[in-house]
């Protein structure tokens, strides 16, 4: 079973467009959503809970269309933006008074868990919150509502490393159910490293991968040879390259390698982005 | 639609301040001067801006964006804010009737009941009027670009009534002798309902098109 399907979708502006064929994710796992800035990352979050209008298309929550079931699907997603949308004078019983009025199954034993484990004051109004508290309560009103699916755009972003780790140990958490499915997209692919199952490439609106993690870091190699070496390497192999005065780097498919006696170390997901991005193509 | 109201008023508590001195201060105008239309006016425009004041607080946080991630229906939305503007004049309408009572029968009130209670009713349907005129601009553009509109709506009116008081068409004299009778009461009260119907529904057909 899906916890998201993503079918032909397009979306045009006038200088950009979002034009994804097919994008699946099972339920249980994570999915990290990678691309650079205006990649199109948060404009499919966006087509995907149904905020701005999709030119053609469709998408599936849970097996049921996203605008057609929108506010039953919606009962059972937590969403996390890159930042808090909560008014500033609000206080964190309010917050749980209001999001217990939208949500039929708003936890407020649950909520009241985060807040202690994330430390919130509950004294303070919200313009006195850190941007790390805020992202947390916006986590722990996420995570508050019996949700079977997180949505994140950049949740970690912006966030010092402590904090980011704190939040990723929280998903993990979260994943213990085997019900339980997350979408989070991010530019900072170490999170994503830590913690995604399948790793999606969307660069210039369009998907360039969408694969296991595992199976992106065992199939491809970063290939350090001389310029001249470079020159015999089977092209087929080769996703993208940089040369440079010493010699060349490359991001190479392991298993279209004909001979495997040179360097190849193991890259990150970083490498691999980079690689399809901004390297020259054989 | 009730998680959304109850954040519209916890919101506005925090400008519930400002509101009640303000009131005060009108309340204290009508008791020297012994006249409660400044009172009246006042209290009812200031209750007719409050659904703007939410929206522009919404805007500030990016709320709308947050709100229809969630399970909220982008006609609960919209009617919403037409709720948060009937309670608040409602609550006007109960203020500004009791400061009427209050001075008109401890002080003396220089309008007569008639005066008071036409002044009321006048207030209140233009804050209806304006509310239903203002708010589908609003959802279609956002409280900061349509505030040349919002000034617009209020003045234009304005500017034509105080025309029409200093001519001297018959109609005036006409008007200075108009009975309020249940009919003319209930002719007013439809076509006020007429006219928020319409709004309510251009609002919902402008802002489910919106993208946030």
């Amino acid at each position: 079973m899906y916890a998201l399907e993503i079918n032909n979708l397009k979306k045009d502006y006038k200088d950009f467009s979002i034009d994804i064929d097919y994008l699946h994710l099972k339920k249980g796992c994570i999915m990290g959503f990678i691309g650079e800035n205006g990649a199109g990352k948060s404009t499919t979050i966006k087509l995907i809970l149904n905020l701005i209008n999709r030119n053609n298309g469709d998408i599936k929550i849970m097996e049921k269309d996203n605008i057609e079931h929108q506010n039953e699907i919606k009962q059972q997603i937590g969403i996390v933006f890159d930042e808090s949308y909560f008014h500033d004078g609000l206080k964190v019983k309010d917050i749980s008074k209001i999001m217990g009025n939208i949500y039929h199954q708003w936890d407020k034993g649950c909520f009241q868990k985060y807040i202690k484990k994330f430390k919130l004051p509950t004294d303070k109004i919200l313009k006195d919150f850190s941007r790390g508290m805020k992202m947390k309560l916006s986590i722990a009103v996420a995570l508050s509502h019996n949700a079977k699916f997180l949505i994140m755009d950049e949740a970690t972003s912006g966030l010092d490393p402590i904090v980011r780790d704190e939040i990723l140990d929280v998903f993990l958490d979260f994943m213990q159910d085997e019900d339980h499915t997350i979408f989070i997209s991010s530019h900072i692919t170490s999170d994503l490293e830590k913690i995604a199952d399948y790793i999606t490439f969307i660069h210039d609106g369009k998907i360039k991968f969408s694969e296991s993690k595992d199976k992106l870091l065992s199939d491809y190699g970063i290939l350090k040879c001389s310029n001249d070496e470079f020159d015999f390497i089977n092209k087929s192999a080769i996703i993208g390259y940089r040369k440079g005065k010493f010699g060349t780097e490359a991001l190479v498919l392991k298993n279209k390698l004909q001979q495997n006696h040179h360097i190849i170390d193991n890259p990150s997901i970083e490498d691999i982005m980079l690689f399809h991005v901004r390297s020259e193509r054989s | 639609m009730r998680g959304l109201l109850i954040k519209d008023l916890i919101n506005l508590k925090s400008y519930g301040k400002t509101v009640l001195i303000t009131i005060g201060f009108f309340i204290a105008f009508s008791i020297v001067t012994k006249n409660t239309s400044m009172v009246t006016t006042m209290v009812i425009m200031y209750a007719s801006m409050l659904p703007i004041t939410s929206i522009t607080f919404d805007e500030r946080a990016k709320w709308e964006r947050f709100a229809l991630a969630m399970p909220i229906p982008r006609e609960h939305f919209v009617i919403s804010k037409y709720l948060l503007g009937l309670i608040m004049m409602l609550s006007g309408i109960i203020i500004t009737s009791l400061v009427n009572m209050g001075i008109t029968f401890t002080l003396g009130n220089e309008n007569d009941m008639r005066t008071s209670i036409l002044t009321l009713l006048t207030m209140t349907v233009f804050g209806v009027l304006y509310l239903s005129a203002i708010l589908p601009v609003i959802f279609k553009m956002g409280v900061e670009k349509a505030r040349i509109i919002m000034i617009g709506i209020l003045i234009i009116p304005s500017v034509l009534i105080i025309l029409l008081a200093q001519s001297s068409l018959p109609i005036l004299s006409r008007l200075k002798s108009l009975q309020i009778t249940p009919l003319f009461i209930l002719i007013i009260i439809l076509s006020v309902m007429i006219a928020v119907t319409i709004s309510i529904s251009a609002s919902i057909k402008i802002f489910s098109k919106r993208e946030f």
